[in-house]
């Protein structure tokens, strides 16, 4: 129970003015001698291996589970393929607790486990890890679950299940679990065509695998790019107040789409953002707590964050958004990658620029208010010179601690001064993020 | 060899003094110390003045200016203007297109000059929308006889009659075959090559003597599901011997070999670009390796990309930039002049920008001065970015600078260290956008 007071909100609002102001400069540049702000604290780092094998990772959100996952894959060669645990109990000295690996290493191909996120259901514990081969052994393989109930004994992490996708091999780029309006975990996968796919993770997890994919949602065809093939690259779902709506936002080819999949059966396309003058293909897409504002990325060298103001179509004045109404990023020469929404702040893996938050309290004026650069090796000579760094971050809302995964230096922890948790009622928003509350019954019985 | 240790000692100092000039201008510190304000003359109200064109002959000061509208309100014409104090620029000739008020569409929009068999013309492109004259590209004036406003008078016409729309954007070169050549945008897959002199001559029905197709690979546009080219630019190709076209437009930028007006020959792709769906402004350094290429929107920067390895046969696509410079990243930049190492950008909403491309993979920017101190939500395109300086150009001989501002009109410039270009003087061939008009044909040399 949340105790609304004008004391808290004051109180809240002159944190928050802290935050901002002590930061007021941190838009400076940063340098291996002098890598953050002044209001981010390393709390600890672990390296995990050699460069650009670290992808994604997850956070449980329980304080009693202090454990990431973080996705091992080989982007360019000797890169392992497979999930790291870490447990994190002491956020001062990390540990990883299992290198789980797939078998014949050298027999697959390179990439591997990228994405990585984590559910609970029916009082046990779950891990997803996605992965992908174009081609080889494996080249089917989506995603393995993992039963973590038992950690922090590695012994006790089992396989549960692997989800394949034979008819489109490649894998599952991004997932997303996200808990449905009717009381369902709902694993959401990237695919490697025209479309994302929704499985049952109850189904999953309870062995009926074969019944568990529930629902498809289509990428809608883009005008003349019809004979290009299509995809969503990343992929978010949350509960939406106003409409009482189960939305599905996804960045992919031509943009940005909102659908509405409370009926899972029938998607239903309700807001597009295509026609933006430099996103030819949208990368990451995370909404605002309330639905109203986005946070759009597109993965491309010297490619801003956008912000989006989606009202006029939340309105029905319009179905399709063009423009941003303003943009942010770390170092306009470089590229920002995924980003987790904790309104009014957004926390940013910023490749080459490390961990970067910026504010969005004033949307059309985003400010940077902390940083701490992860990595100071060279660009990526060698593949795309701007993908290396800070590839993966997440966020404990329970204390604030902030995690990030670097695709060369391993797994951090950071605190940010002023912030010590995060709950979007205490912001006068929805508390919807990311973290999905998996005790928390279904919303059906509500409507 | 004393020149060139000037130009280099004039270099250094040049990037010293303005080594803080990456810091924000402001509406009270507007430019960079080396930056000198010569002259300032308003023309007209806000978003009706566009590109800009400088004779280059210390003799001929006059300047020309598009008048077009991108607003309810705006002449659509063109501006003369007399430089020959530039501190005290004066408009000598305000022509405008007869009927002003029954023409649609933006007006007068890109402007070159020529000299033909020893008289001087200006082609003013023109776009109209429906009504009069949306199948008239350009108008032709022989300017001869100015400063005298009275003597300039039209010579012709050119019409498009089969992709109305007009000319958004003209270059005039010297062909190596001795012709000059004026290239344009049409409203339609291609550009079309007309033979001045045989216009001016009065042939007008033969003048078009080929065209360059746009060649898109399939799906490339982003949200323009039509092929076009947005701007053009031509120069000598020392190393091949070529006269080489360089178009910026759907899919990207292209360098055609044109040598062979009836067969244009495409020899280097640039598409495929993350973030370039749409190649706008795409100017080369004078030995044509590397090349500066604008995109049209708000949050790009100039993307400059290394040519060598499709000079050297190696691939016939380059795909990615080896730098980029920007002023503002939240803007956007326009038009640009090469002057190696320096680039003379009209960057709208920053007013006039000079980066240095003598590192081609850091650019730095070597001076500024705002021209625009207006509203920064006030103007065309997302954002509002598109208001301030829209064109730039450079006289060779002096170094003088000069800028048209879509609201402020015409400013004159002086750069401490920068008297005046000659490519040779940095190692270059002498080539940029200034014409030899009186150079024999290349033909006899080849």
């Amino acid at each position: 129970m949340i105790e609304d007071s004008p004391m808290k909100y004051l109180a809240l609002f002159t944190l928050a003015l802290l935050t901002v102001g002590s930061t007021a400069n941190a838009q400076g540049t940063w340098t291996p001698a002098n890598r953050g702000s002044d209001n981010i604290t390393v709390v600890g780092h672990i390296p995990l291996g050699g460069r650009l094998t670290v992808t994604d990772l997850d956070i449980e959100q329980e304080l009693s589970r202090p454990y990431a996952y973080v996705g091992r894959a080989s982007l360019l060669e000797d890169g392992p393929k497979g999930m790291d645990i870490i447990d994190f109990s002491d956020p001062s000295n990390p540990k990883v607790i299992l290198r789980w690996r797939l078998p014949d290493q050298d027999l697959h191909m390179n990439r591997g486990g990228m994405d990585v996120k984590n559910f609970k259901w029916n009082g046990r514990y779950y891990v997803v890890q996605s992965f992908e081969f174009p081609q080889g052994p494996d080249n089917d393989l989506g995603a393995i679950v993992f039963d973590v109930t038992g950690l922090p004994d590695p012994d006790a992490v089992t396989e549960v299940t692997r989800i394949l996708n034979p008819d489109f091999p490649g894998g599952f780029h991004n997932i997303f679990i996200y808990m449905h309006s009717n009381g369902r975990p709902l694993l959401l996968t990237t695919v490697r065509t025209g479309k994302a796919n929704i499985y049952d993770l109850g189904r999953v997890v309870e062995g009926d695998v074969e019944n568990a994919l529930v629902g498809e949602i289509p990428v809608p065809e883009v005008g003349g790019r019809s004979s290009r093939r299509t995809s969503f690259h990343d992929l978010y779902a949350a509960w939406h107040p106003d409409t009482g709506q189960d939305r599905f936002y996804a960045g992919g080819t031509g943009g940005y789409y909102i659908f509405d999949i409370t009926d899972l059966d029938n998607p239903s396309l309700e807001i597009s953002l295509t026609g933006i003058n430099g996103v030819d293909w949208g990368h990451t897409f995370t909404p605002s707590p309330d639905g109203r504002y986005v946070v759009a990325e597109a993965e491309y060298q010297y490619a801003p964050l956008r912000i989006f103001d989606l009202k006029p179509a939340l309105d029905g004045e319009v179905t399709n958004i063009r423009r941003p109404i303003s943009a942010w990023t770390a170092n306009w020469k470089n590229l920002v990658h995924n980003h987790e929404v904790r309104w009014p702040y957004v926390f940013v893996s910023g490749y080459l620029d490390g961990l970067q938050i910026f504010s969005l309290m004033d949307p059309e004026n985003p400010r940077t208010v902390g940083y701490y650069d992860t990595y100071v090796g060279p660009p990526t000579y060698d593949w795309i010179q701007v993908i290396n760094g800070a590839f993966g971050v997440d966020v404990r809302n329970e204390d604030g601690l902030i995690v990030v995964s670097d695709m060369t230096t391993g797994f951090w922890t950071f605190r940010m001064e002023g912030f010590n948790g995060w709950n979007g009622e205490d912001w006068g928003m929805p508390d919807i993020s990311s973290v999905q509350k998996w005790d928390e019954k279904s919303k059906e019985g509500t409507r | 060899m004393k020149r060139f240790l000037y130009e280099g000692m004039s270099l250094i100092v040049t990037l010293s003094v303005v080594s803080q000039v990456s810091a924000q201008w402001t509406a009270l510190e507007r430019g960079s110390e080396n930056i000198s304000v010569e002259g300032h003359l308003p023309l007209g109200p806000r978003l009706s003045v566009m590109d800009i064109e400088l004779e280059q002959e210390m003799s001929r000061p006059y300047a020309y200016v598009g008048r077009g509208t991108l607003e309810a309100v705006g002449a659509k014409g063109m501006d003369i203007i007399d430089l020959s104090d530039p501190t005290d620029p004066r408009v000598l000739l305000r022509w405008r297109i007869e009927d002003e008020e029954l023409h649609t569409g933006l007006g007068g929009m890109d402007v070159k000059y020529f000299k033909w068999k020893g008289r001087y013309y200006v082609v003013q492109s023109t776009q109209f929308g429906p009504g009069p004259d949306s199948d008239l590209g350009a108008v032709i004036f022989d300017t001869t006889g100015l400063p005298d406003p009275n003597t300039v008078t039209e010579v012709a016409r050119i019409y498009e009659p089969d992709l109305p729309g007009g000319f958004h954007n003209i270059f005039i070169y010297k062909h190596s075959s001795g012709r000059v050549l004026l290239l344009t945008t049409v409203n339609g897959g291609q550009a079309n090559m007309y033979d001045l002199g045989m216009i001016v001559e009065g042939d007008r029905e033969n003048a078009l003597v080929g065209t360059v197709p746009v060649v898109a690979p399939e799906g490339a546009g982003g949200p323009m599901p039509f092929q076009f080219y947005h701007d053009l630019y031509a120069a000598w190709h020392p190393d091949t011997g070529q006269d080489r076209f360089y178009g910026g437009g759907t899919g990207g930028y292209y360098v055609f070999d044109i040598t062979d007006l009836e067969n244009p020959s495409l020899e280097i792709t640039i598409v495929g670009v993350s973030g370039v769906p749409w190649g706008h402004t795409f100017t080369p350094s004078p030995d044509g390796r590397y090349a500066v290429g604008e995109v049209e929107y708000q949050y790009a920067p100039l993307r400059i990309f290394d040519m060598k390895p499709a000079l050297d046969g190696e691939q016939t696509n380059i795909r990615r930039a080896i730098s980029a410079w920007t002023a503002n990243w939240k803007n956007l930049v326009h038009n640009h002049e090469v002057r190696w190492p320096y680039v003379f950008v009209s960057a709208y909403q920053d007013g006039l920008q000079i980066f240095s491309l003598l590192d081609p993979e850091n650019p730095r920017t070597v001076g500024y001065y705002d021209t625009y101190t207006g509203p920064e939500d006030d103007g065309v395109m997302g954002g509002g970015v598109g208001n301030g300086a829209f064109g730039v150009d450079v006289r060779n001989e002096d170094g003088l600078i000069v800028i048209s501002d879509l609201s402020t009109g015409i400013w004159t410039f002086r750069m401490e260290g920068f008297n005046g270009w000659n490519g040779e003087n940095w190692g270059m061939p002498d080539i940029s956008s200034v014409q030899k008009w009186d150079e024999e044909s290349k033909e006899g040399t080849k």
